[in-house]
């Protein structure tokens, strides 16, 4: 989905063995408990409750709506699988042109995200040097950016009176790949870099020691083990091209139409929903094909063995090696001139008139609605909406994410309770791969009656519950590594020591938890803020949210409503970081690599 | 192995009070699909009685670990029972049964400082065999804390972060910890085998310490038979999911009831005289001549393969005739014959034990 971002840097250490016994601890018994007292059937009432929550808001409002929409599209009116009509839209040449715009795209944008990105994982995973923090940081910050602004942010780059508007770049194919590779970066550093910084660095040093040379390390003993890493990060960096959609609809033109686009025109212009049901299972088995990918690349890296928990090997940086200048080069091009430069330009350009004269005026604008900009709230207003939508949203993926990852995390003994929840955690993701569009307009087909007698779409609760949907990945990911790395020992502990299960859960797991929760606050709260696929067809015309005001903006002619967007971009982008920076604080001194 | 000695494989005298255990078994799911699955407890039974301390020695993967957690509660038990003082505890779940774990990496909590650690089964309402016990005062809490921090030797390190403790240190906390609620059972999983051996040795000594001025019942798992002689009353030494033999450390030395447990209790070799066999300490072979009284005894003759110091005392390595390989302590170093000599050996019957033929 949309603006969902990416959430790199989830490196799973294998589970050690303890010590002196031959039995693995995971290995499942075969015999039941042998009773079941009461405590124990307590227990399993909560536990069951704690996913059938999750379970139930994923089927009532992801895929009900979703299965909605594709029966809506694929069937004809007698009912019956309309295998025609199928082979009707697979028969046009448009139909694979998206689908191979979209791919090539996506390869495009991967390529260049691992390319720049494992040098940037070099210089900020291994190395030390003063204000790493820093720039780790500034490499953060584009993917939880808006996929909207970073749109604005290129279009103020690469269009006309931008810096680099001579070049004729705006609308191209690559002007969206460099947006896809803008967004991603983070994803490959992240990810790439968390795994290295726990590389035994004893390999390398004894490939040293036998007589390699530098190069000869690289190429023979460190890149084959970060395999893995790059080819899990390429999978997710992947996906996310395939489903972007506000950066694609911001930069694109019609011809760099991409599947999800596509998928928008085709179910809000034209009203031909079997092309868009075909796009979207289409999409769907690119995303399938990425996630498998990825899932193998995963299993790989999990039988890595040369781990640490904490980072080892880190050196400072030197000028006196060749790989250190290089990497140091390449990072420090790219966060310069892919990340920093868009984003100071858009500022910049939200300050300026078109002929150069310096001033407040767009801002002044933001306070305005009328007849001339197309809007019936005022920026302002709509960022309040953005807000409150967004806190509503995100209290609600926390939950629902949480509870999730606590489910997932568990080890029961049984076969059968261990592949339940691998389906779970299976069914939890697939948002990321489900056209946003496609939920959001089914949605609002399918939300026609009360739910618990709550109408959802006149009293303004769908839009939150959409987004919600794409933030509760995100969540997962950032808790479940958490709660999976506990130990279950600790958990013995504790209960041996008297703790009954919930004061298990409260003392053991809930103040490791608290970290990245308050993390998993922010990135949920950003994913929602930005999130603009389903937005913008569940946000009320008389109440719509900041991204939704911006395309508007970027619609109606004129310069005075391009400065209009661009503030209003410049807003998003505080916004978003001004809740990153809170969640960050609400991480605790404990600093971890997330 | 067990089945020449039935007596001695289960312990059938009833317990006045204490821990009970019949017939106890434990299965693992096998690795594999379709292969057999894994006993790793096959039928033991086991009484400690109030106050004793039982120490299960044996070698890795004997199952010595999931007996232990299966009397904890944290491993179902696939047939038998385990009881205290009468009570079946299958239906009592592990934070209701007032049995102390300790693990072999103190599993201690990380986000809480030494007095948290040692507080954190003092907190919150406890309930024990049914019955809740009263929720303790906050001084009551602190001044046990305190307590147990002198009983283990850390007397002030309560404000102390976990991360900033020895592993010596932590094990201690993590000891404390465990006796703070005073559990009517202490389980230890070999809790002092992630240290080094100098410090094993030590804190061996004050562990029994410990769990004698607490009064404490306890069940210790360990693969080293020092550690085990130190720390137990009594010893059950495992094979393979059962009780090769279970007795006083004196008893075992003395009486090992195979060739097995004997060897596995430190014995390195095994002499066969007129039917009956003798079990042959490290020593119990020492040199004719300087030193040691002539006549009684047989005598061997052996030759040297290997001199190592140890401790300032040179040891030989002898291969002898009929006996094997075996240690002979020589003196000091500078007596220490030549690889590929030969010494006149004569045998100290102190240093070995009878085994049943």
């Amino acid at each position: 989905m949309t603006a969902l971002r990416p959430v790199p840097g989830e490196v799973r250490v294998p589970r050690t063995r303890p010590a002196g016994e031959l039995i693995p601890p995971d290995a499942a018994p075969l015999e039941r408990w042998p009773s079941l007292g009461w405590a124990t059937a307590g227990r399993r009432a909560s536990f069951a409750l704690a996913a059938a929550v999750p379970l139930a808001f994923l089927g009532l409002f992801f895929v009900w709506p979703v299965v909605a929409m594709l029966v809506r599209g694929l069937t004809d009116a007698a009912g019956a699988l309309d295998l025609a009509g199928v082979a009707d839209v697979l028969a046009k040449p448009r139909t694979w042109r998206v689908v191979t715009t979209t791919v090539v795209q996506a390869l495009a944008g991967t390529a260049v995200a691992v390319v720049l990105g494992v040098p940037g994982a070099y210089v900020l995973y291994r190395r030390r040097f003063p204000g790493r923090t820093l720039v780790r940081g500034l490499v953060t910050v584009p993917f939880v950016l808006p996929s909207v602004v970073v749109g604005v942010a290129f279009r103020a780059l690469l269009g006309p009176g931008g810096p680099l508007g001579g070049l004729g770049l705006d609308g191209t194919f690559a002007a969206i790949v460099c947006a896809l590779v803008f967004f991603n970066y983070a994803v490959v550093v992240r990810t790439v870099g968390g795994f290295w910084s726990r590389l035994d660095p004893r390999a390398e040093e004894a490939a040293r020691a036998l007589g390699a040379s530098p190069a000869r390390v690289l190429r023979t003993v460190t890149l084959p083990a970060l395999v893995p890493a790059i080819a899990s990060a390429a999978a997710l960096v992947f996906l996310f091209c395939t489903t972007a959609f506000g950066v694609v609809m911001v930069l694109g033109s019609r011809e760099h139409a991409t599947i999800e686009t596509e998928i928008y025109t085709r179910t809000t212009q034209l009203l031909d929903l079997r092309t868009a049901a075909v796009l979207s299972v289409l999409q769907m088995l690119v995303v399938a094909a990425a996630l498998l990918v990825s899932a193998r690349a995963r299993t790989a890296r999990e039988r890595a063995l040369a781990l640490h928990a904490e980072p080892r090997g880190e050196r400072p940086l030197t000028w006196r090696s060749r790989t250190d200048v290089l990497a140091t080069t390449v990072t420090g091009l790219v966060v310069v001139g892919l990340l920093a430069w868009p984003m100071a330009t858009l500022v910049a350009r939200s300050f300026r008139t078109t002929d150069g004269t310096w001033t407040l005026d767009a801002y002044r604008r933001l306070a305005e609605a009328g007849p001339g900009t197309g809007l019936t709230v005022t920026v302002w207003q709509a960022t309040l909406t953005s807000l409150t939508t967004a806190a509503v949203a995100a209290t609600i993926a926390v939950v629902v994410g949480g509870l999730v990852s606590f489910v997932v995390s568990r080890r029961p003994r049984s076969r059968a309770g261990r592949r339940s929840l691998a389906v779970l955690d299976a069914v939890v993701m697939l948002p990321l791969g489900v056209s946003a569009v496609i939920v959001g307009f089914g949605l609002l087909v399918t939300m026609t009656r009360p739910v618990l007698g709550v109408d959802l779409r006149t009293t303004g609760w769908l839009l939150p519950v959409a987004q919600a949907l794409v933030a509760v990945p995100v969540v997962v990911r950032l808790l479940l590594p958490v709660l999976r790395a506990v130990d279950p020992r600790q958990h013995e502990a504790a209960a041996t020591l008297g703790a009954p299960p919930g004061r298990v859960v409260r003392t053991v797991d809930l103040p490791l938890v608290t970290r990245p929760l308050g993390l998993a606050i922010g990135f949920a709260f950003a994913a929602s803020l930005g999130e603009f696929g389903a937005t913008s067809f569940l946000a009320r015309p008389d109440a719509p949210t900041l991204p939704v005001v911006i395309v508007r903006l970027l619609g109606r002619p004129g310069t005075e409503n391009l400065g209009t967007a661009m503030a209003a971009a410049t807003v998003l982008a505080l916004v978003t970081a001004a809740v990153m920076l809170l969640a960050e604080r609400l991480r605790g001194d404990t600093a971890g690599e997330l | 192995m067990t089945t020449d000695h039935p007596t001695e494989t289960t312990m059938t005298t009833p317990a006045p009070g204490g821990l009970a255990v019949r017939d106890l078994v434990v299965t693992y799911a096998p690795d594999a699909r379709g292969a057999a699955p894994v006993r790793a407890v096959d039928r033991v039974s086991l009484d400690v009685a109030r106050g004793e301390i039982l120490a299960l020695l044996g070698p890795s993967g004997c199952g010595k670990s999931s007996l232990l957690r299966a009397v904890a509660g944290l491993e179902p038990l696939a047939d038998g029972s385990v009881t205290w003082d009468g009570t079946d505890l299958a239906r009592t779940p592990v934070h209701e049964r007032g049995f102390g774990l300790m693990f072999q990496d103190g599993q201690l909590f990380a986000h809480r400082d030494v007095a948290g650690n040692v507080a954190y089964g003092l907190e919150g309402r406890t309930t024990v065999d049914g019955r809740r016990a009263p929720r303790r005062t906050r001084t009551e809490t602190t001044a046990r804390v305190d307590e147990l921090l002198d009983v283990v030797g850390l007397t002030g390190y309560g404000r102390r972060a976990v991360a900033t403790l020895s592993g010596g240190e932590r094990q201690r906390v993590a000891l404390a910890r465990s006796l703070a609620p005073r559990p009517r059972l202490l389980l230890l999983d070999e809790p002092l085998s992630a240290l080094d051996r100098e410090l094993r040795e030590r804190l061996a000594v004050d562990l029994r310490a410990a769990l004698l001025t607490t009064g404490t019942t306890a069940v210790f798992v360990t693969h080293d038979q020092d550690e085990a002689f130190t720390v137990a009353d009594r010893v059950a030494v495992m094979r393979a999911g059962r009780f090769a033999q279970v007795g006083t450390p004196a008893q075992l030395w003395a009486e090992p009831a195979t060739w097995e447990v004997a060897s596995f209790l430190g014995y390195e070799a095994r002499l066969d005289v007129d039917g009956s066999a003798l079990a042959l300490a490290p020593g119990a072979l020492r040199v004719v001549g300087a030193g040691s009284a002539p006549g009684a005894g047989p005598q061997f003759r052996g030759t040297v393969r290997a001199v190592h110091v140890r401790r300032g005392v040179a040891e030989a390595t002898v291969d002898v005739v009929s006996v094997g390989r075996v240690t002979v302590v020589v003196g000091p170093p500078a007596l220490a014959p030549v690889p590929g000599s030969e010494l006149d050996l004569r045998l100290d019957l102190g240093r070995t034990a009878p085994l049943p033929a």
